[in-house]
């Protein structure tokens, strides 16, 4: 079984990947607000809420 | 009243404040290091949060991230957010840092590793890295202030002053209380820093037409600045990558940050501590890129993408008052950093250095004595540092080299980190090898400014400091005992906790 920490890096990859991949050989052509600028905004809350998910878990 | 007379009386203004603060702080200092140097472990999640965030957001955000933007657009804020999301790794190390914090007593994130690896010389080469690439790092930020004071006066106040203001109030606020002045001091100065980047967003984009007119002129006017890479070849994969990489790992390979780890009061507070900078990260990191933008609409053509803030804050639409609020929060984002920077210094040289090494047999009241007499030399370095750079003498030839190897130098750190919570295997012959390998291989780099292949030194040094610190702990004897008890107390906590 996958355990939780596993889980939680392997996401972490994941988002990596997109910082990368997107904005470069994505939206590369697409020069507006909606493009790279919306992308990396996106990008970030879904990290962010990410992290509220796993650190709003921990107990005393 | 001249421009020089209320940028003066700012700053008394601010000052003033600030040890007000300081000195109410004072009241709860308790004895011994722990106590001075990390609030006794008592800091409540409000605070911490306002303090991580005011550490870690020196007078680079609205000076060189506003840059940044302005000459090579979206990619700064590809860059800053990947930075923020680094923080993604405090989600795995605070609990951690915390819990082994406690139970064990460590001060500093060297003597973490000093333990874990049961090596002093652990703890003491870690230490000599924060020491060397630390030290400039403040260097640029007290040049920042005096530079910033000195042009918004139009030279009234003299750069040497600018530095001398700051590097005295980084010292009283280190001295005062420790970390308890600094917390709040810096809580005071993250307050002001995010308002006066809010209200002077809104003057920008109230002078450009609204938010609406901005996307729309920004969209046809400077198209080549929203994609990456941007149209004048800034930010291509290489650059972001070889600047985002060590940025990426700031939260736990920059001591002044990891150390934060060790104070939050409860769970309760470290969860605030989290949430509270997130959201102060996204806002702010927004905030700068925006004003890089409205920037490169409203001054275009600068020389230098540096001169952007400063730029702005004299036009004509920004109110006297508004530009001298804007410039406080500038100054009082890199105050919070040197302070800190300062308060942690003082504490590795007196715990992983003259304790760890030097005097293994002092006690705790004169480690304690020896770190506060610490500060101030360390800011009489860094300003004699910074003061050289202003005049272009001596040793300003290395203060760039050497700021900008900062960050990746202290890179260098972070295989025997991951090794201390993770590696039952490391050793601590590996964590040396690694940490003098990989910064060597940086500070080569960076001086003869090569870049094989196009990659930057943090990406080269990582590499070599990672396999130099695999290599070494496979075929040295590693502290298992120390490893199997430390790694199973976290692995007993963190369950019943329901961390990851």
């Amino acid at each position: 079984m996958i355990t939780k920490r596993r889980l939680a890096w392997g996401w972490l990859g994941v988002l990596l990947l997109v910082d990368l991949i997107v904005p470069w050989y994505v939206l590369g052509g697409h020069p507006h607000f909606t493009g790279a600028f919306l992308f990396w905004v996106v990008w970030t809350a879904v990290a962010i809420v990410s992290m509220f998910v796993l650190f709003l878990r921990w107990r005393e | 009243m001249s421009g020089a007379a209320w940028a003066w009386l700012a700053i008394g203004l601010y000052v003033v404040l600030g040890f007000v603060i300081a000195f109410a702080a004072r009241r709860h200092v308790g004895v011994g290091m722990s106590d001075f140097f990390l609030a006794n472990r008592r800091m409540g999640g409000v605070i911490s949060a306002l303090t991580y965030s005011a550490t870690t957001y020196s007078a680079f955000m609205l000076v060189g991230l506003v840059g940044l933007s302005y000459a090579g657009g979206v990619g700064a804020l590809g860059f800053e957010m990947t930075y923020l999301c680094g923080l993604f790794l405090a989600v795995f190390f605070l609990p951690r840092f915390w819990l082994v914090g406690r139970r064990y007593g460590y001060i500093t994130p060297m003597d973490l590793l000093a333990d874990r690896y049961q090596s002093k010389a652990v703890g003491a080469v870690a230490a000599l890295l924060a020491l060397v690439f630390l030290v400039p790092y403040s260097a640029a930020q007290l040049l920042g202030i005096g530079l910033l004071l000195s042009g918004m006066s139009g030279g009234g106040i003299p750069v040497l002053a600018g530095i001398l203001v700051a590097t005295l109030l980084a010292i009283a606020w280190s001295r005062i209380a420790g970390l308890r002045s600094i917390a709040w001091t810096d809580a005071f100065q993250a307050v002001v820093m995010m308002v006066s980047a809010v209200i002077l967003l809104t003057l920008i984009m109230s002078e450009i037409g609204g938010i609406r007119m901005f996307v729309s002129r920004f969209e046809s006017e400077l198209p080549q600045l929203l994609t990456v890479p941007s149209g004048s070849g800034m930010w291509s994969l290489n650059m972001f990558v070889g600047l985002s990489l060590p940025w990426f790992f700031f939260c736990i390979s920059n001591p002044q940050v990891s150390q934060r780890f060790f104070i939050p009061e409860s769970v309760k507070a470290m969860r605030q501590m989290m949430g509270g900078f997130l959201v102060f990260g996204f806002v702010y990191t927004l905030i700068a890129v925006l004003w890089g933008f409205g920037a490169r609409m409203l001054v275009p053509g600068l020389g230098n993408a540096d001169m952007a803030t400063p730029t702005l804050l004299a036009m004509s639409f920004v109110p006297k008052a508004l530009a001298l609020v804007a410039m406080i929060g500038i100054v009082a984002a890199a105050v919070s950093t040197i302070d800190s920077i300062l308060l942690t210094l003082s504490s590795v040289w007196a715990r992983d250095i003259y304790r760890g090494v030097l005097n293994p047999r002092a006690s705790e009241a004169r480690e304690l004595r020896v770190g506060q007499w610490v500060i101030p030399v360390m800011a009489a370095i860094a300003l004699v540092f910074a003061w050289q750079a202003s005049t272009k003498s001596g040793l300003d030839f290395m203060i760039a080299p050497l700021s900008a190897a900062a960050s990746a130098g202290l890179l260098m750190v972070v295989p025997s980190i991951f090794g201390a919570f993770f590696w039952r295997r490391a050793t601590a012959a590996a964590s040396v090898a690694s940490i003098l390998s990989g910064s060597a291989l940086v500070l080569l780099l960076q001086v003869t400014g090569a870049k094989p292949l196009g990659w930057w030194p943090g990406v080269w040094g990582l590499i070599l400091c990672a396999v130099v610190f695999v290599a070494v702990s496979l075929v040295t004897r590693a502290p298992v005992e120390k490893a199997d008890e430390f790694m199973g107390y976290l692995a007993e906590k963190l369950s019943s906790g329901d961390h990851v």
